[in-house]
């Protein structure tokens, strides 16, 4: 399934979509899927700064746990509650309902350093 | 790490691709971590029924005249006491009494099939055979797991539905308890127990009529879906159920594990003096069951805490939906080591979360309520 174009991606499999001067992060299908059922996501507080590249957060399943990584530099404006419920919900729409949080960015302009998404689907085939 | 052609594949190899399942390497063997998901087939499991392959496992078929001999040499079980069509959980332990597996032993009227560790086929085949060079038992010990397949078919519904597409009496297979049969020419061992704290069987059939099988319970109105090692895991972890690798290893006695039940006091197994020797004095660590209050999952390896003093080590852990609540099992001093002690967690980055210690298993599943009086055996 090839990932949106509406958004940009990192290596370590999150997306980065920018809607005006609020970017939004989730992670993909992807890592969703080789995660398997997620049970827990650790949300940053809003008002704290992540910084591009630098982990944010943690992510666990039945199976595995991981860091999560800012795509982008900014201020965290809000983290999505429905998460602390219902964690799956990355699992079932990783794009849409699924989404971790919003921040405003610090530079726009790191969104060029992310792949796009055709980079990331051959970047996943490699993997 | 060898290369994808040199893993073993199970006879339901293309059943499970077919089945969209999600191949891993397990062992050595080509094996489905799920199909739809793991908590999907664990709910499938917990409230209906599922079916498993579980055709990596050993198979070792012993016979002769003193094939009693052997076992009750080499497993801490009452091998002499067993009587026929039954099947005891027993440890082959080494001389210091650590764990080198544990195993299902089956005593049918013709021969003794002794059910391992996918992981420890090879080395539980080596002990047997020295311990049979050993004293001279003369048993007959063959390597059936690549003939054979097994299939788990476990859950509350599991009896009852089996029963509607098997030709024998499956509700009259009493617990632990092992019949063997033919069917349509195909031989069978079918045994009433399994790995997932719920009701149900495992067959043992031979390879060539695996695939047929499994279609045969999957696709038939009313069957069974099919179920994978992540929601294995997760099953037996919430019925408190050792794995070795975790629980078990060769460092560790049964005594410790909590397995003493598995244990005979009659001497003339390979570790007794050890292990007498341990139930006298008591284990210094126990195996215990945790609660943590946090949905975050700890993994094996994470340090228990209490007081500020690390006081033992997580084994297994997983979130589990039956108990909503994230359960480890792990061995702790024996001073901490009673139900309703409080103790910290060291999760991964240095979070610390708090536990209860508390009784396994977490979940009691059907096996658990179907048969009240046999549960202290």
């Amino acid at each position: 399934m090839a990932a949106p174009t509406d958004r940009k991606y990192t290596e370590s499999h999150e997306w980065c979509k920018l809607d005006g001067d609020v970017a939004v992060v989730g992670v993909t299908q992807f890592a969703a899927d080789q995660l398997t059922d997620i049970t827990f996501v650790e949300l940053p507080d809003e008002g704290t700064n992540v910084t591009a590249g630098e982990p944010f957060g943690e992510i666990e399943s039945v199976k595995s746990a991981g860091d999560l990584y800012a795509p982008i530099s900014g201020e965290v404006i809000a983290a999505n509650r429905a998460l602390a419920d219902n964690p799956g919900l990355i699992n079932d729409d990783p794009f849409g309902e699924g989404w971790v949080f919003k921040l405003r960015p610090a530079d726009a302009d790191e969104m060029d350093a992310l792949l796009d998404a055709a980079a990331y689907d051959t970047h996943v085939e490699a993997s | 790490m060898g290369s994808e052609d040199d893993l073993l594949k199970t006879p339901l190899y293309e059943a499970h691709e077919a089945a969209g399942g999600r191949l891993v390497d397990f062992a050595g063997w080509r094996m489905p971590l799920l199909y739809t998901s793991i908590l999907d087939e664990h709910a499938a499991t917990r409230n209906d029924a599922t079916i498993f392959d579980v055709s990596h496992m050993g198979r070792l078929r012993i016979r002769g005249e003193w094939a009693f001999k052997l076992l009750d040499r080499a497993c801490t079980a009452d091998i002499l006491g067993q009587e026929d069509n039954t099947t005891r959980y027993a440890l082959l332990c080494n001389e210091a009494g650590g764990v080198i597996d544990d195993v299902i032993v089956m005593r049918l009227p013709e021969h003794w099939l002794l059910v391992c560790n996918a992981s420890n086929r090879k080395k539980v085949t080596r002990h047997l055979d020295a311990l049979n060079v050993a004293g001279g038992f003369g048993a007959e010990i063959v390597d059936r797991t690549t003939k054979t397949a097994m299939l788990a078919v476990q859950g509350p519904n599991a009896i009852e539905k089996l029963d509607t597409f098997l030709p024998i009496d499956v509700p009259g297979i009493g617990r632990r308890q092992v019949v063997i049969g033919t069917h349509m020419l195909i031989p069978y061992t079918a045994s009433r127990t399994g790995y997932t704290g719920e009701d149900g069987l495992e067959v043992i059939l031979p390879a060539a009529a695996a695939a047929t099988a499994w279609t045969f319970i999957t696709s038939k109105t009313g069957g069974v879906t099919p179920a994978g090692l992540g929601a294995r895991d997760l099953l037996r972890l919430e019925a408190g159920l050792p794995l070795y690798g975790h629980e078990l290893n060769e460092t560790i006695d049964p005594i410790t594990a909590g397995l003493g039940r598995a244990v005979r006091n009659r001497e003339g197994f390979v570790g007794d003096e050890a292990i007498a020797r341990i139930r006298q004095t008591g284990p210094a660590r126990r195996l215990v069951g945790l609660k943590l209050d946090t949905k975050r999952i700890v993994r094996q390896g994470a340090m228990i805490h209490s007081d500020g003093a690390e006081v033992g080590v997580v084994t297994s852990g997983t979130f589990s939906p039956s108990c909503d609540a994230s359960i480890a099992l792990g061995y702790v001093d024996r001073r901490v080591a009673d139900d309703g002690t409080r103790v910290n967690v060291l999760l991964r980055n240095d979070v610390v979360v708090d536990a209860k210690i508390v009784p396994k298993p977490f979940y009691k599943g059907s096996a658990f309520r179907r048969n009240e009086k046999t549960v202290t055996e």
